[in-house]
């Protein structure tokens, strides 16, 4: 096969690359990348792996990638849609679908050519509080009740054990002596972050009083996290990591305020489902949950 | 403050204050008579408005019956709701986000009896939370009522109603409306110039979008329709309409610009008119000053603006007469010192003479006396009376000689003080034990006098700093020197007795004496003759120290 039609059911912004800022960029760059998604979920080298690829943007939130010379792979034409479109674009036949919804995976699945298959538990969504905890309830229930309603994804209540809560053999991480008061009472996430959004809004729902949710872009989300000065921020953290100090020395030393009354709850998992066409596609399940393609045979 | 000040003060305000009333004046009777006028027009406005808060308001209703209609029919609804079905549960709570969307609402919101929210569209994720006040407000209400909704983002205003639904004998209330945002009463704003703002009397003045500026000074014309508002009890809000009359902007602008070149002009007059009338004033009253700063007893009458027939001449004619009359009494005084002077000089001269002819007297009567009872020892007795008769004439005649000092006649001309001293220290016969010496300084300017009454001031006190000396001799110093003020200095100083404190007082007093062959008339008459040239004097004394004598002539020169 030497082409197939991929869906995201997320924001592709190439201008993000290398760094993703959501599970679609991240899917679009490590095809991108020579080394990424390279191991399989056992562990063991994935020669097969398609790729490396390269990213050409032909606008309308469509992506072409063409293996570079040398590569193995088909020419992926990847579409970033809504929903909505997804529906369509299912509708006219693609090869795969990637996306977080359950209703949507359910409607694509409907088709009489595809399997759906979930992937891992790939992210964990939480909250950190650079001053001190927020006055929620963080109980086993009430995350199941965010993951059931609140979040309108295939998520379950966040299960650990989680890489940041341990620094065994870790160098220590930088901290933060001081923090200057709470500028304002917002729970940030990231703008194009539909689960984060929906669990600051249920954060926020529940704090009441002057609490607001506020929907930031990457810089100024990035900038925030930095400096400490929000009430509170919901980001997803990847279940996995390859190295766990290595994740742990960015993730304080993005955040060095978490060393010092900072605190880091986690809420929800979430996982997302691949509804594949058979025979068009070969996918290989990878270490940190998601999906590699296949290159063909020569 | 000077007078010339004071009067551009009083001008400047005699213009600007009148002028700036009127210019007060006309732009308020502009606005008003404007204000009058476009009234009519925004009370019509206003009452459009309330047309289309109803309108609003009933479409509203409108929404919510058919979802109303929709619920009762929606088993799924049914199945969460009522039944509890796990599986709808997603279903119920992204009712209200998908009905609001298709009613064209923004806020909607689906409470069960007790008012628990069991799907929000415009916060989906508020469910659970209970808020049983908003569904019975609009229950009192019974219409459409403002209220603060709750979204993540932070509150907003929306004009909301309700309805009920009774599902399984359940009751269930829907609550929706929409935003009360600018967007919104920008509606109401039909024409240019008006404004719409909303006003809630809790918390404070909401300002959606445009509503800053409007303050008492640019509502032109305002009218205000009330709207039933809850938020922990009902009240009442106001949908207030402004319109900015457009032209009474550019009459104001024209006011204004006329005014401030009406005031710049009647500025620029007023003070041009106050400096000259001020320089009128104050001109005559400053030479009036200087001119009394003047005042000379010896001088000319005064007649400086004399001639002027206003309040300045008249001050100047008086001032003139006073000048008169204060030279009429000088000289009157002058006489009668000088009457003064001369009776106690008379008496003096009367007692010295008859001081010098009583010893005459008395040897002229024992020479009669000889000659009738022993006429042959005449001669003899005459020969040792001889020297009597000598003294008491030569005492005569130099009383005579000093007296005829007195009265002396002046003739001003360039003197030569250094020449003067020279020759008396020259020809001032002293005994040996007596130094008399000159310390002349090369620089003398020429002194303006008589070279007789100089040389006699000078004299007179060499001849007084000698007689100062006691017998074992000392020094006498005749110094000149140019004193700082340009005048003459001449110095006699010398290193005899000197004088006490109360000497020195009496000092220049006619016929005072410390001496016993003294006439006293010495230093008096040195001081009447530094007078008569105009000159000053003083004297520097203490006992056992000498004495030094300072005269100040005027020089011939400029200072």
């Amino acid at each position: 096969m030497d082409s197939a039609s991929v869906v995201v059911t997320s924001p592709v912004n190439v201008q993000n690359a290398p760094r993703p800022t959501t599970w679609g960029e991240r899917f679009v760059f490590d095809l991108a990348n020579d080394t990424a998604a390279k191991i399989d979920c056992r562990g063991r080298p994935a020669p097969d792996a398609a790729g490396p690829y390269r990213i050409r943007d032909i606008g309308r939130s469509t992506l072409l990638l063409e293996p570079i010379t040398g590569a193995r792979g088909p020419r992926l034409t990847i579409h970033s849609a809504s929903e909505a479109n997804a529906r369509d674009l299912v509708d006219g036949g693609v090869d795969l679908l990637l996306t977080d919804s359950p209703t949507l995976a359910a409607y694509a699945a409907t088709r009489a050519d595809v399997t759906s298959l979930p992937l891992g538990w790939d992210r964990t969504w939480v909250v950190a509080t650079p001053r001190g905890s927020l006055a929620v309830d963080t109980s086993q229930a009430f995350r199941a009740g965010l993951a059931r309603d609140a979040v309108r994804a295939d998520a379950r209540a966040g299960e650990g054990p989680y890489w940041w809560t341990d620094t065994a053999g870790c160098v220590a991480p930088t901290v933060r002596s001081a923090l200057a008061p709470a500028s304002t009472h917002g729970i940030v996430y990231l703008r194009d972050d539909a689960v984060a959004r929906s669990l600051a809004e249920r954060l926020v729902a529940i704090l009441g009083g002057r609490a607001t949710a506020v929907g930031l872009a990457p810089n100024a989300f990035a900038s925030a996290l930095t400096s400490g000065s929000e009430q509170a921020y919901v980001f997803p953290l990847p279940r996995a990591t390859r190295d766990r100090c290595r994740s742990i020395a960015e993730l304080f030393g993005t955040t060095t305020w978490l060393g010092v009354q900072g605190a880091i709850v986690p809420l929800v998992d979430t996982r997302l489902r691949a509804v594949v066409r058979r025979d068009r596609l070969a996918l290989r399940f990878t270490w940190d949950s998601t999906v590699a393609i296949v290159a063909p045979h020569p | 403050m000077t007078f010339r000040s004071r009067l551009l003060i009083a001008f400047a305000l005699a213009t600007v204050v009148p002028l700036a009333m009127l210019g007060v004046g006309v732009r308020r009777q502009l606005t008003a008579r404007l204000v009058a006028q476009h009234q009519q027009r925004v009370d019509g406005m206003a009452r459009v408005a309330a047309q289309d808060v109803e309108r609003e308001s009933a479409s509203i209703a409108s929404r919510l019956s058919t979802l109303v209609g929709t619920l009762r029919t929606d088993d799924r609804f049914r199945m969460a709701a009522v039944r509890g079905d796990p599986g709808e549960r997603a279903y119920l709570l992204d009712w209200a986000e998908q009905a609001m969307r298709t009613t064209g609402l923004d806020m909607l919101q689906l409470q069960d009896s007790a008012g628990r929210i069991m799907s929000s569209g415009h916060f989906r994720n508020e469910f659970d939370r209970l808020e049983p006040e908003v569904p019975r407000a609009l229950a009192m209400a019974k219409g459409a009522v403002l209220v603060r909704a709750r979204a993540p983002e932070g509150p907003f205003l929306a004009l909301v109603r309700a309805d009920s639904v009774r599902v399984a004998d359940r009751r269930f209330d829907l609550v929706g409306g929409v935003k009360m945002d600018s967007a919104f009463l920008r509606r109401f704003a039909r024409e240019e110039g008006l404004r719409v703002a909303l006003s809630i009397p809790i918390p404070r003045m909401l300002a959606p979008d445009d509503t800053s500026g409007l303050s008492a000074r640019d509502a032109n014309v305002v009218a205000a329709l009330p709207i039933r508002y809850f938020t922990d009890s009902l009240t009442t809000a106001r949908l207030v309409i402004t319109y900015d009359i457009p032209e009474l902007a550019l009459l104001r602008r024209d006011v204004d610009q006329w005014f401030a070149a009406a005031l710049m002009v009647v500025v620029a007059a007023g003070l041009a008119l106050a400096i000259w009338l001020s320089r009128r004033l104050s001109e005559p009253l400053a030479t009036l000053t200087h001119a009394a700063s003047t005042i000379d007893l010896e001088g000319p009458e005064l007649t400086v603006a004399a001639s002027r027939d206003d309040e300045i001449g008249t001050l100047a004619r008086r001032l003139g007469s006073m000048s008169t009359r204060l030279r009429a009494s000088a000289a009157r005084l002058r006489q009668a010192e000088r009457r003064a002077t001369v009776g106690d000089m008379a008496r003096q001269v009367n007692h010295d003479i008859k001081n010098g002819l009583i010893p005459i007297r008395n040897v002229l009567r024992h020479l009669v006396q000889v000659q009738e009872e022993q006429p042959q020892d005449l001669a003899t007795v005459f020969g040792e009376r001889r020297s009597t008769l000598e003294s008491s004439v030569g005492y005569l005649d130099a009383l005579a000689r000093n007296y005829a000092r007195l009265t002396p006649s002046v003739e001003r001309r360039a003197v030569d003080v250094n020449g003067i001293a020279t020759e008396i220290a020259a020809s001032t016969a002293v005994a040996s034990t007596i130094k008399l010496r000159t310390r002349l300084a090369d620089a003398v300017p020429r002194a303006f006098g008589d070279p007789v009454i100089v040389r006699r001031i000078i004299d007179n006190l060499v001849r007084n700093a000698i007689e100062s000396l006691d017998a074992g001799g000392g020094d006498v110093t005749i110094g000149t020197s140019r004193a700082p003020n340009g005048a003459v200095r001449i110095v006699v100083a010398d290193t005899g007795r000197g004088m006490s404190q109360d000497e020195l007082a009496h000092a220049f007093d006619d016929f005072f004496t410390t001496k016993p062959d003294g006439t006293g008339l010495g230093l008096s008459v040195v001081r009447r003759l530094t007078t008569d040239l105009n000159g000053s004097m003083r004297v520097e004394s203490a006992p056992g120290q000498g004495t030094a004598f300072t005269i100040e002539l005027p020089s011939c020169t400029p200072s």
